[in-house]
């Protein structure tokens, strides 16, 4: 349960920080208030909730009632709602937690207690209830809401109260189709598993691809119309506040709300869909009416492929009926686009990582979280992966070590196979190999639309028990350097000819990125390390053709203390000679976004030189100098410390290391910039393929051969057709202006 | 009495250096710098008679070396504040047996202790110079103390040594 809450906390790091005002209200309008709330609590309509065991899994057609009307017309409220909860440990903290597993055939439906369904329409299954059989059919649904999702009975009941219904528990039901076989959606899931890296994507084909907009979190405080807030400094539309971009080609759009803080909202979501002009103003194309409630998913028929033609823009509103305290809500949308791949666009990939560490747990552990990683912008269906491995080790029952079954679900909702696993050892300890065979590409691509429609991450929850049903004594968890998820990413490059297209994207880049999980080898004080680091393969210099950004974090759990990255160390290979590669202006990027050197300050810079000067004098002291002592090794040494450095060196013609070191009297700062210029990049007319072979923060080390694409030199390629693009980029895309390259 | 004293700044500059391990990464080594080198300054005080005025001079000596990632400038001191330390001794042993002999008394001191550390080096395979190559790294934690165990250990019996051999000639020349 309580992990739930905390993924929906994570949530709010893609969301902006807006501080809530002090709520302003009244006498007057705090009694309009109680009135309005007291004149709703009378007229809410009573629903009946049913704990349902489904035959075959919901997915976008959900379930409605020919005949009936309620708030939902005859749509019925899908609440999804953990088959499980057990105890397990989230790997990276090693902390304990109580872990949901849910069930795509086990939910919640919400019907209206007055329900008087048509009996002689056509049904497609049937809802068996304690208090009669209803007829049901599957279509898209009424009223948008595709589904809720509660961390239990009671939260869901919690939820329903919270918009103003009167919710009844009324016990198990049993929802039946009449013809199963052709309509389970789970049908041919284990197919499309892919055991392997996925190979990167070839010209000419067209893809699903990926992206998500992020809005800002916002309190409520009066009644009436509020604009949640798109993230970035601009609107898409010169003439409306607040816009979205998601631009052309969009197949399907998903928003999700969250609702945070304490009180309750009774409030309408509305999504206005505009057409993005060429002069960058917008018309309004139409809005979407949705009853707000949260942990909800709605999908938006409007942005479809034949709107899409034309670039879109989304406006998210509330229409607020009434509140009571501060509550606040978070907003974040997926969005389907179709792409064709072709020269001039790109793609690069991501990487989720774990290092290789050994977790003791020594208790009873019934299931394993692995993660949470970034849903990283720009996925691209079909192409991800996952290399998950790990060796756990339990004390065997009777001398015996006993079969072990393991099931891999993705965010615990998705499942990715069950698998068992015979146990090597005996005496004191087994061992288990535990790999992951095989991905299930479908179950994966539907997660990381849902969950990036609410603002969440990617984890695998591993279920693991023996074949007999009984949960195994851990000693320990030994973590492989493994991928926990890879996919390719779609890098996309507007053009500014022909058309005048796409002109709000800054600072393109295409990026690759691998992010890196590691936490405590030994029991102590639970830490977790995390690191993220992009190479990025175009940039506005020319000569600075190659850019990595090196993040780390090592993050003392329970006692709130964070390390920043002390110590860096990446490969880089690429075909061409890496000879004369150079570092230039290395920085820190610093919280507010200010570039700050890593360059020794001038004063250590000087001391330095006069240090070299004294050192011949204090030689002949014997006190130090070129001889050893402790206090010349002391000043020297702490001297020639404080400053941090990054290095880089050429291991063999094609491959170059980039070392960074931390300096004790650096400024605080977790992220570091590192641009290269590698002289046979230039005046290349065919695109380059660049790999990070090894990459070590802090003494996590991982290979995760991680490419990335140089384009052709700009010199041949930008000029003058490419002065504006547009990417995907870390935490959705952000508007802005920019001049690619002018030469 | 001094070589109980000299004892006592020696434990203390080791468990000093102990701390290493677990001194974080950041501004504070500057701290660090500065304590190791003002108890060390009174270590090698003491040797040769440590007064109360040496450790207020040698605590304005250190306290730069703390201050300096505050004010920058200051980093300058590292590479003047060990010259400052050596004339501080010399004044130091100079008040015990004039300018010249106390001059000589801190450089053959020095000078026999650098001997015996090349000596250790020699016999352990090279050990001390791994340690001071290292330097201050955030990982590589344990040559720090290990360099103040050998220095301050070394110049304890070297001092005494040089002691020994100063009383000698002064009573062949007395």
């Amino acid at each position: 349960m309580s992990y739930l809450v905390d993924e929906r906390k994570k949530s709010s790091v893609f969301s902006g920080y807006m501080a809530s005002p002090k709520l302003k209200v009244g006498p007057l309008a705090a009694a309009l208030v109680v009135l309005v709330l007291f004149a709703l609590s009378v007229a809410a309509q009573r629903v009946y909730v049913y704990e349902v065991e489904s035959d075959v899994e919901i997915a976008e057609d959900v379930p409605h009632v020919p005949g009936i009307s309620g708030r939902f017309g005859e749509q019925l409220l899908v609440v999804w709602v953990p088959r499980d909860v057990a105890p397990g440990i989230i790997l990276f903290t090693n902390e304990t937690a109580p872990i949901p597993l849910y069930d795509r055939k086990y939910f919640l439906l919400v019907v209206p207690a007055d329900a008087r369904p048509n009996q002689r329409a056509r049904a497609e299954a049937f809802l068996k209830t304690p208090d009669g059989t209803y007829p049901v059919v599957f279509r898209k649904p009424d009223k948008g809401i595709l589904y809720t999702i509660a961390h239990s009975i009671e939260d869901a009941l919690d939820i329903l109260k919270q918009i103003g219904l009167q919710p009844e528990y009324r016990g198990k039901a049993e929802l039946k189709r009449i013809d199963t076989a052709k309509r389970d959606p789970d049908a041919g899931r284990e197919t499309d598993a892919t055991p392997a890296q996925v190979s990167m994507p070839s010209l000419g084909s067209t893809f699903d691809v990926y992206g998500g907009l992020y809005f800002r979190e916002t309190p409520v405080f009066t009644i009436g119309q509020v604009i949640i807030p798109v993230h970035g400094t601009r609107s898409a539309c010169t003439n409306v506040q607040g816009a979205a971009y998601v631009g052309y080609d969009a197949k399907r759009l998903l928003v999700g709300t969250l609702i945070t803080g304490w009180g309750s909202i009774n409030a309408d979501l509305i999504v206005e869909v505009y057409r993005i002009q060429n002069d960058g103003s917008c018309t309004l194309l139409g809005s979407q009416n949705f009853v707000l409630m949260s942990g909800t998913i709605y999908t938006v028929s409007l942005v479809n492929p034949t709107t899409s033609v034309n670039q879109l823009a989304v406006v998210l509103k509330l229409n607020v009926r009434s509140y009571s305290g501060s509550p606040r809500v978070s907003a974040f949308a997926s969005v389907l686009y179709t792409r064709t791949y072709r020269y001039g666009f790109e793609v690069g990939e991501f990487s989720a990582r774990t290092a290789p560490g050994s977790f003791e747990q020594w208790k009873t552990v019934r299931r394993i979280v692995i993660g949470p990683y970034v849903a990283y912008d720009g996925y691209i269906a079909q192409t991800a992966s996952s290399s998950l491995r790990l060796e756990i080790h339990t004390a065997p029952v009777n001398g015996f070590c006993k079969d072990l079954r393991v099931r891999f679900t993705i965010n615990g909702r998705m499942p990715s196979g069950t698998y068992t696993y015979r146990g090597r050892g005996g005496g004191s300890v087994c061992f288990y190999d535990v790999n992951l065979p095989s991905f299930w590409q479908s179950g994966f691509q539907d997660e990381y639309f849902f969950s990036k429609a609410l603002g969440g991450g990617l984890f695998w929850v591993l279920d693991i028990e023996y074949t007999d049903g009984t949960t195994p004594y851990v000693n320990s968890i030994y973590m492989f350097d493994a991928e926990a998820f890879r996919y390719w990413r779609w890098a996309e490059q507007w053009k500014t000819t022909p058309g005048a297209i796409d002109g709000i994207w800054a600072f393109p880049f295409l990026s690759s990125a691998v992010q890196l999980y590691a936490g405590p080898t030994e029991p102590g004080e639970p830490k977790i390390y995390h690191g993220l680091v992009t190479i990025r393969t175009d940039t506005i210099e020319r000569d600075q053709r190659v850019v990595l950004t090196i993040s780390g974090r090592e993050i003392f759990t329970r006692i709130y203390n964070v390390y920043y990255i002390r110590r860096a160390e990446i490969d880089l290979w690429m075909r061409l000679s890496v000879q004369g590669i150079k570092v230039i202006g290395a920085a820190y990027l610093m919280p507010d976004s200010q570039i700050n050197p890593i360059t020794a300050p001038q004063w250590l810079e000087i001391a330095l030189r006069v240090k070299d000067a004294v050192d011949l004098l204090l030689t002949l002291t014997g006190i130090g100098g070129r001889t050893v002592g402790l206090l010349l090794f002391v000043a020297g040494k702490g001297l020639e410390s404080a400053g941090g450095s990054v290095t880089v060196q050429v291991l063999n013609d094609n491959t170059a290391r980039i070392t960074y070191r931390r300096g004790w009297a650096d400024v605080a700062s977790d992220t570091i910039i590192v641009p290269l210029t590698i002289p046979s990049l230039s005046w290349r007319d065919t695109p380059t393929e660049l790999k990070i072979t090894q990459l070590c923060l802090d003494g996590y080390c991982v290979n995760p051969s991680l490419k990335a694409y140089v384009q052709p030199d700009l010199v041949h390629y930008a000029i003058p057709i490419h002065s504006y693009l547009k990417n995907w980029m870390f935490r959705g895309q952000v508007s802005g202006v920019a001049s690619y390259y002018r030469p | 009495m001094q070589g109980k004293m000299s004892v006592f700044f020696l434990l203390l500059v080791v468990v000093f250096s102990l701390l290493w391990f677990v001194w974080p990464w950041s501004w504070l080594v500057g701290v660090f710098v500065a304590g190791l080198v003002f108890l060390w300054s009174l270590f090698f005080a003491s040797c040769v008679g440590l007064r109360r005025g040496f450790v207020v001079v040698f605590g304005l000596v250190a306290a730069p070396l703390a201050l300096a990632p505050v004010v920058e400038p200051l980093f300058l001191w590292y590479a003047v504040a060990p010259l400052a330390v050596f004339v501080v001794l010399v004044y130091a042993a100079s008040k015990a047996y004039g300018l010249l002999w106390g001059f000589l008394f801190v450089v053959g001191s020095l000078w026999l202790h650098v001997i015996i550390l090349a000596a250790v080096d020699l016999l352990t395979g090279g050990l001390l110079s791994q340690a001071f190559d290292i330097g201050f790294d955030v990982y590589v934690r344990w040559n720090v103390p290990l360099i103040a165990f050998m220095d301050v250990s070394s110049l304890y019996i070297s001092c005494r040594a040089v002691k020994l051999i100063f009383a000698y000639v002064k009573r062949r020349r007395g």
